[in-house]
């Protein structure tokens, strides 16, 4: 499937069912990191049951240096 | 001891976490500043690339009070999005409300300020905005709630100093709330100002950031902070317009 993860277009391989898999595959699982899904901050608690659709616009956000 | 919101601290330094030479010199310089708030931004994780070491994950987040900025917001509803990102994260409720309305100074705008102020409030946020040196401002974002207000000396990243000291000063005896002085400070000496005319805290980034030793500056801005805080509930001294002996002026040897 195609999704549109921070603004890039990225293909999912087919194992990837739901966002904590999407985490697993890119190495975030214990990483902080907040999602958003279409517009919808996903509560960490939900990753497990978030499926993910071709087309859907992910967020991966975390924090960095800033003033 | 500086209290917003419902936490209290011992340190009256908030300490940006931007642009540091490297993570170990950064990692020093936090420790000596002695500051227990430090201010973050909201951004996309480069999911693509090999990740490199993130600073607030190696950070002991028992000591200290993460305050993330919503710098890249151009208006409220986008401030308001990036808010609730940070506190999705669990780590935080506190949100410094920064919304920059002109890229060249990069001054806040006021009017989009105000309402995210409002929005962030309503939705359970501790409030902290970020504006310009406005009197008038600085009051209606109190009346509306906010937890502190923290007006620039100067622009982001200047480092000029207190611009116009009259209007923080101004600022600071109107408000019930802290008043943090955040953005263009540049040295100790302007740290010690800001808190000589009484302000609660200082804010500052690049200062410490960008001088050639940010460690050694780290701790100097704590010193001058605490230093003008000394002096300010001391009480300075009149100014006067001719000297004044300091040593008797009777029983002179000469006379």
């Amino acid at each position: 499937m195609i999704i549109q993860l921070n603004g890039k277009s990225a293909d999912i391989p087919e194992e990837i069912v739901t966002l904590q898999d999407l985490l697993v595959w890119y190495g975030l699982k214990d990483r902080i990191v907040i999602a958003e899904l279409n517009r919808e901050i996903i509560d960490k608690k939900n990753y497990q049951s978030t499926t993910l659709v071709n087309r859907d616009i992910l967020e991966l956000i975390h924090f960095v240096g800033g003033g | 001891m500086l209290k917003i919101g419902n936490r209290t601290f011992q340190s009256r330094l908030l300490l940006g976490t931007g642009k540091y030479p490297s993570y170990e010199v950064q990692k020093e310089a936090v420790a000596v500043s002695g500051a227990e708030i430090l201010t973050f931004a909201v951004r996309r994780m480069n999911v693509f690339e090999e990740s490199q070491p993130n600073f607030l994950e190696q950070l002991d987040l028992t000591k200290y009070s993460l305050l993330p900025n919503t710098a890249g917001a151009k208006n409220a509803d986008e401030a308001v999005r990036i808010a609730k990102l940070a506190k999705a994260s669990g780590l935080c409720d506190m949100v410094k409300v920064e919304i920059i309305g002109c890229s060249k100074s990069l001054l806040p705008d006021p009017i989009e300020t105000l309402k995210a102020s409002e929005k962030l409030l309503e939705l359970g946020f501790t409030v902290l905005p970020y504006t310009s040196d406005d009197v008038v401002l600085a009051r209606r974002l109190e009346e509306l709630g906010v937890h502190a207000v923290m007006p620039g000396a100067a622009p982001i990243g200047s480092g000029r100093g207190i611009i116009n000291p009259l209007n923080i000063r101004l600022i600071i005896e109107q408000s019930a709330i802290p008043v943090i002085v955040d953005a263009g400070v540049g040295s100790p000496k302007d740290a010690a100002f800001a808190m000589e005319l009484g302000a609660d805290g200082v804010l500052l980034n690049t200062a410490v950031s960008n001088a050639n030793d940010p460690v050694k500056m780290a701790k100097g801005m704590s010193l001058a902070i605490e230093a003008g805080r000394l002096g300010f509930e001391a009480g300075r001294m009149d100014i006067k317009e001719y000297g004044e002996a300091s040593s008797p002026l009777s029983g002179l040897v000469t006379s």
